[in-house]
């Protein structure tokens, strides 16, 4: 077992089905040679088939003895087709015909976008951004012949060897999330990483620091001020996919609801919901009903003015409170040739340039201009309960700011764990 | 020649493939199947439990040295999509790789959540532009007809030494207003707006208006509140308490803002969603109202009569910022006013029925009033009733109120809640909660959008919503109004920007709304008769009567309103950069037939080859997004930041502002060897002298470079003084002040901006005939109409076809552009789709993705199918944008619209309601339009594969 864990959660309740995290990821990972039919992070609407088509029924993980479960592999068709244009031929060369792409296409990873169900005058959908689970036993890792496979014990993210993979895909079989992916071009199979690399500087991973939605609440799962383990194990609103799958999944879904049926407004979600339950019961497990109905108790309680702490706590007003990404914690704990290859004060390029500091200050903006450089991580002081300094993202706090207050508070906070009866002191 | 030059990669071409994998893309497709499960290559067995331990880690380097870069340069996009949104774009070898938000909006208060990460998945991939196949590298001469795609690829001197010729004809031969200039939103990019702007001043030529021709406009506002559009900026949100997305899908539209929404929810708010789509917002909602399209303005009423009735209205506040206790004369239904009153008395001045004294008082804060207060001293205005006041002749006046005409018009039998129901589709019991909560949470605000905005009955839809926002109390509080976001409209540094644009003035400048010079200018007859008579009349009597500019200048006194559409002076030149005006055209198929016949010029600024530059004649390469220096805002939020050049332009393209200083040099040097430097131009009482025609443009040299003008906006202005360019760099700085001239709300440090906070808090007049906010319009034109007071009216539709035809501002695009980019076609379905209910779809026999054919009376579009049980059964909706060259197997989006102009939109000399360029024109309205569907078996372009 990994000494760390970092998680991942996801508010589905916030996610407005943007793809921005898609985009992110895509840019940063996955533009290259062989990938791009690949989507480590993609957003698919539900009920729907999802991404690669009809993942959710194709079987893998575990069963109850821990036995790999089958699966068929995945076609390349169930990845959609990955579209290309000519746009030169009709815009430059005179060419009549309108535009078309390269293909046919039948099938594309987001094809039922918006699409979901109905129930006479009721539709019904919303949206699941997925990326690989880093799973606490990762059916992918158990599956591969080669051991190529493995899971940090730093920080529990699983990775595929890049260098000893030899693209035979029983991870992909294995896995129930079909979250792997192989590259034609390289003959290896390819995954979401989690930002590794980010994270070992400081900084969330893409997916989550582009969500506008600010949907995603990215720390350790073990640290108690990590805003993962105040929501999945303090509030314990947040689930995995398909936890009958065996696989235990470290990314965490807050459950969706629609709004109540037409004709139905005033009674419960639950009563008649316009979003059938067995359907939330079959990606979640049972466990979605009571999150569902005391999350609907939470927001009947913000609405008659009584604020909710987990609700204060989703709404995530900057990035502090949704990300706690603590690089040096995790190099310590790291073997020692790992250690050699990080080092989370030096940083991974130029910063943004800062070219009229000199010319500042002017009212209402000294936050702007007394920024530190973004690029260059620095760690806030914020006392762990693992006597190391998180880093904490600066670019929204410094100490002559409006928000000076906000600072001098999280510099202090020794924050327990516990609820302790004051007002949450997250935001 | 060369033209093949212009999509072959250039020695800037992306380098975006990994190099570190030593790999082979041999056999690719066979690999896919035959590599699987071989299990011919040995086992190295490693003895470990890759869950506790792994000896070889050295290969992360791998993923590690992914995550470097060379240089990363601050800019944004403008494309009007509201959002401008600071990111970073990341260089490595000498190429822009990826961008990521910036993410360092300073928080505005502790209590507030923040503006970061602002941006979205388009924003996300803009890069592929940069490079793309579609990116223009080299001035371009159309070779072949219009719209062929042949070019003939030329030198800047010889683009220019074309076009300046051909302006300088046009200016000598036909006029100075027969060139024409199109472009858009000077908010997204001032610099680049006011570059061809000051030529065209200049030049004397016609600036044409984009912000109503583009329905995004809220006429109800410039009607009610005197202004073009004032909302709230997104943070404020948060401070709601009862959110109604009226026509706004947030969720789609409002990407970077639409978590404050959510995040208010979980602050206590309720989420009201109004649509008659299932749409991606209404997903979160907590009250969902699937109404019927075009009977919003019933469910507004029926709810505004439900208020007054059971008296859950603001009354201290409606007698203080409303006209509901305004003095109607029955007789006439003007109001009454001084003039009536007292001989040689005032036209603006109005009066209440005061309860103290019982008589009609004068109140203070009307247009005319000597005191500038909405501080009703001791007068306490009855808001019902009727009563006998005695004329300057000594006749008797038989007076009302406002409010006492608005519950007579609420009386009728369609604003109950039951016929409300029936006719918009929702169970009664919901627009009864709808009303109730609306009226007794406070506060509460509607966020409106173009969903609603787009109907030809615009103004009575924003009218009867901004009153459900007024009679509650809420409009001028953080957290509440009527907040409308289409468009990225406000340009916050107003003053200086206005300087930079027209130096010598606006009554030095020829203006134009775009919706009447398109439609007089193209063969496009709207049939309907609006109180028995076409639209012509109406149109040529608001020219005739000064109340609409139309360009070029007629002999209007000649004219019948039958030859409204052949009229003897046409434009010949038309000039667009930062636009794409033919993709976007409401009835682009009669443009192409007339109106593109006319013009002997059409010139296209671009950095991508969209459908105005394929139809072009000389299209000439802009730099792109990350190529320029300028400067960027919005009305969502109250900062400023800055484009800035993250490569300097790439290819042969230059900066807009570089492209028209070489332009206005070129224009000098043509003049002078044409020997035609001197110009009278009587219509603006200007003697022009194109001999010093860069130096005009220039300002002498003052404002030479696009920093310069970058600078001169930002030091002339209240909201940014103490910022200069170089100082933007290092992140987004919130305005500093206002233009009380100009705006109703200060900045102040720790609160949202929300507008109308003079009036509300110190008392300021509103900027209306009447002071206040305005219901009732006592014009001719709305009295002769029934529109004195916001009521409903049905869509003006044709009736013969059975489907609406929807086309909203959609998730994968921002109007034309991304579009046509791969990485967001790769997340639909690769070509244009038209969205159609279940019912509708399987009563026709159409199959999810079946080739369809869209049609009416104007054209037909050839598209595909996507049947979505979300959509409203009894329409289609198609989302807005797609470039006329993609995936359609004939016509487009835009071929089955036509324009149709509001009569009530063409009035002037009436108080507060005057022309102004995108403040107050009739809007390019487009969601009345009806369509059939049918399944098309026809041929379908061949699937052709990449660029080679």
């Amino acid at each position: 077992m990994s000494q760390h864990q970092y998680a991942m959660v996801m508010d589905l309740n916030k996610c407005i089905g943007c793809h921005t995290c898609t985009l992110a990821c895509k840019k940063q990972w996955t533009d290259g040679d062989g990938m791009d039919y690949m989507y480590w992070n993609n957003v698919e609407t539900h009920p729907g088939t999802g991404y690669p088509r009809g993942w959710h029924t194709m079987g893998g993980g575990f069963d109850r003895h821990r036995n790999l479960q089958p699966s068929p592999l995945p076609g390349r068709e169930d990845y959609g087709e990955s579209l290309e244009y000519d746009y030169g031929r009709r815009l430059f060369e005179g060419g009549k015909k309108p535009v078309m792409p390269h293909k046919d296409a039948k099938y594309m990873p987001n094809w039922d976008e918006d699409v979901g169900g109905w129930d006479k005058d009721n539709p019904y959908f919303f949206y699941l951004p997925r990326i690989c689970n880093h799973c606490t036993h990762p059916a992918c890792l158990e599956a591969c012949p080669r051991k190529a496979i493995y899971k940090r014990t730093e920080d529990g993210i699983v990775l595929i060897d890049q260098q000893r993979c030899q693209g035979y895909r029983y991870c992909i079989k294995a896995c129930p999330y079909k979250k792997i992916y192989f590259n034609e071009v390289t003959g290896k199979s390819e995954k979401c990483i989690f930002c590794y690399p980010r994270l070992e500087k400081g900084k969330v991973n893409a997916c989550a620091a582009q969500c506008p939605g600010r949907i995603r609440f990215v720390g350790l799962l073990d640290d108690p001020e990590s805003p993962v383990h105040k929501i999945v194990r303090k509030y314990k609103v947040a689930l995995g996919l398909f936890p009958d799958r065996g696989t235990e999944p470290n990314v965490y879904y807050v459950p969706p609801f629609n709004p109540p049926k037409t004709g139905n407004y005033g009674k419960s979600i639950l009563d008649d919901p316009r979003l059938p339950l067995d359907y939330l019961k079959y990606l979640f497990g049972p466990k979605v009903v009571e999150v569902i109905a005391f999350l609907e108790g939470e927001l009947k309680d913000a609405q008659s003015g009584r604020p909710s702490e987990i609700l204060q706590l989703l709404i995530g007003r900057d990035e502090r409170v949704r990300y706690r990404i603590v690089p040096d914690l995790i190099r310590r704990d790291a073997p020692a040739d790992v250690q050699q290859r990080t080092n989370p004060g030096e940083p991974a390029g130029p910063a943004l340039e800062k070219k009229g500091s000199r010319e500042l200050p002017f009212p209402g903006n000294e936050h702007a201009a007394t920024a530190t450089p973004e690029e260059t991580p620095v760690t806030h002081a914020v006392n762990t309960a693992f006597g190391l300094e998180a880093a904490v993202p600066t670019a929204s706090i410094c100490g002559t700011c409006a928000i000076s207050k906000l600072c001098a508070s999280s510099a202090g906070d020794g924050a327990s764990d516990e609820r302790d009866g004051g007002q949450p002191r997250w935001y | 020649m060369n033209s093949n030059e212009n999509q072959r990669p250039g020695p800037a071409a992306p380098v975006t493939r990994r190099k570190f994998i030593a790999g082979t893309g041999a056999g690719l497709a066979a690999l896919w199947a035959t590599r699987a499960f071989g299990g011919l290559e040995e086992f190295e067995v490693i003895d470990v439990d890759p869950l506790k331990t792994y000896p070889y880690r050295g290969w992360e380097d791998l993923y590690r040295n992914q995550y470097t870069w060379d240089k990363v340069v601050r800019s944004t996009h403008s494309a009007n999509c509201t959002g401008s949104c600071s990111w970073k774009v990341y260089v490595k070898d000498g190429v822009m790789l990826r961008e990521e938000q910036a993410g360092d909006y300073p928080r505005i208060s502790e209590e507030l959540p923040d503006y970061n990460p602002r941006g979205c998945q388009k924003g996300a991939c803009f890069v592929e532009y940069v490079y793309g196949a579609q990116r223009l590298k080299y001035p371009l001469i159309r070779a072949g007809e219009r719209g062929d795609g042949k070019w003939k690829r030329a030198s800047w001197d010889e683009a220019l030494t074309l076009v300046a010729d051909k302006l300088l004809d046009n200016v000598f031969q036909y006029g100075p207003d027969t060139n024409t200039f199109f472009t858009v939103i000077p908010a997204m990019s001032p610099v680049s707006f006011c570059g061809g702007t000051r030529l065209a001043h200049f030049l004397g030529g016609v600036v044409c208006s984009f912000y109503d021709w583009y329905c995004d406009l809220p006429p109800g506002e410039p009607i009610t509140w005197g202004v073009q559009t004032e909302a709230c900026e997104c943070a404020d949100w948060f401070n709601s308490k009862y959110i109604v997305l009226w026509g706004s899908n947030i969720n789609a539209t409002r990407i970077p803002d639409a978590h404050f929404a959510w995040e208010a929810r979980y602050n206590g708010a309720k989420v009201v969603c109004i649509s008659p789509d299932y749409n991606c917002s209404a997903i979160h909602a907590d009250l969902y109202m699937q109404i019927a399209p075009g009977s919003d303005a019933v469910l507004a009423l029926s709810a505004a009569r439900y208020i007054l009735d059971n008296n859950l209205h603001d009354v201290p506040y409606v007698k203080e910022q409303t006209d509901l206790g305004i003095l109607v004369r029955r007789d006439s239904g003007r109001f009454l006013r001084e003039s009536d009153l007292v001989r040689g008395g005032k036209d603006d001045q109005f009066y209440v029925w005061d309860s103290a004294t019982n008589a009609a008082r004068s109140v203070p804060g009307c247009m005319g009033s000597a005191e500038k207060t909405l501080t009703l001293g001791g007068l306490d205005p009855t808001l019902t009733g009727e009563w006998t006041v005695t004329d300057a002749d000594g006749r008797p006046v038989v007076v009302t109120t406002v409010l006492g005409l608005l519950r007579e018009t609420l009386a009728d039998p369609q604003y109950s809640l039951e016929r409300a129901a029936d006719r918009c589709h929702l169970p009664v019991n919901d627009i009864r909660r709808f009303a109730e909560e609306l009226a007794r949470t406070k506060p509460a605000m509607i966020i409106h959008g173009a969903g609603t905005n787009h109907w030809y009955h615009n103004d009575l839809l924003n009218r009867s919503m901004i009153l459900l926002a007024a009679i509650t109390g809420n409009v001028g509080r953080n957290g509440g109004g009527f907040n409308h976001y289409v468009g990225q409209e406000r340009i916050w540094p107003e003053h200086g920007f206005k300087m930079l644009a027209f130096p010598k003035g606006g009554k030095k400048q020829r203006f134009q709304n775009t919706t009447m010079w398109t439609y007089c200018h193209s063969k496009m007859a709207d049939p309907h008769k609006i109180d028995g008579k076409p639209i012509e009349h109406y149109i040529l009597d608001s020219v005739r009567n000064g109340w609409m500019p139309l360009w070029p200048k007629q002999d209007w006194d000649k004219l019948r309103p039958d030859q409204m559409h052949d009229l003897p002076r046409k434009p010949r030149s038309l000039i667009v950069w930062r636009a794409n005006y033919l993709n976007q055209a409401k009835g682009n198929e009669a443009i192409l037939k007339s109106l593109w016949k006319d013009l002997d010029l059409i010139v296209d600024i671009n950095y991508r080859m969209d459908t105005t530059a394929l139809y072009s004649d000389v299209v000439l390469p802009a730099a792109s997004y990350y190529e320029k220096t300028d400067l960027n805002s919005t009305d969502c939020h109250s900062y400023m930041h800055p484009f800035s050049k993250v490569l300097d332009p790439l290819f042969e393209s230059k900066t807009d502002w570089d492209i028209f200083k070489a332009l206005a040099e070129k224009i000098q040097e043509r003049a002078v060897a044409r020997g035609q430097t001197r110009f009278t131009d009587v219509g603006l009482d200007w003697d022009r002298d194109f001999g010093r025609f860069l130096a005009d443009w220039n300002d002498d040299g003052r404002i030479d470079s696009d920093e310069d003008a970058c600078n001169y906006i930002l030091a002339n202005s209240e909201e940014t003084k103490g910022m200069s360019y170089k100082s933007l760099q290092d992140g987004p700085a919130r305005f500093v002040g206002i233009d009380a001239d100009i705006w109703n709300s200060d900045i102040e440090a720790g609160r949202a901006y929300t507008p109308f906070t003079h009036q509300i808090e110190k008392k300021r007049p509103w900027r209306t005939l009447t002071g206040r906010q305005q219901f009732y319009v006592d014009h001719e034109w709305y009295l002769a109409l029934g529109e004195q007071l916001p009521a409903h009216k049905e869509p003006q539709d044709d009736p013969q076809y059975p489907l609406y035809w929807n086309t909203p501002h959609g998730r994968w695009s921002i109007h034309s552009t991304w579009r046509d980019n791969r990485y967001m076609l790769r997340l639909q379905r690769g070509v244009p789709i038209v969205y159609i209910h279940p019912d509708d779809a399987s009563k026709r026999g159409i199959a999810d993705n079946d080739w369809v054919k869209v049609f009416n009376q104007e054209g037909y579009a050839v598209v595909r199918a996507k049947i979505l049980p979300g959509e409203k059964s009894g329409r289609l909706t198609m989302y807005h944008g797609w470039e006329k060259y993609l995936g359609f197997q004939g016509g487009g989006w835009q071929s089955l619209t036509y324009i149709k102009i509001k009569p009530t939109q063409l009035i002037g000399g009436y108080g507060h309601l005057n022309f102004k360029l995108n403040y107050w024109g009739p809007t390019g309205n487009n969601r009345d339009i009806k369509v059939e569907i049918a399944k098309y078996t026809g041929p379908v372009a061949e699937y052709s594969g990449a660029a080679s």
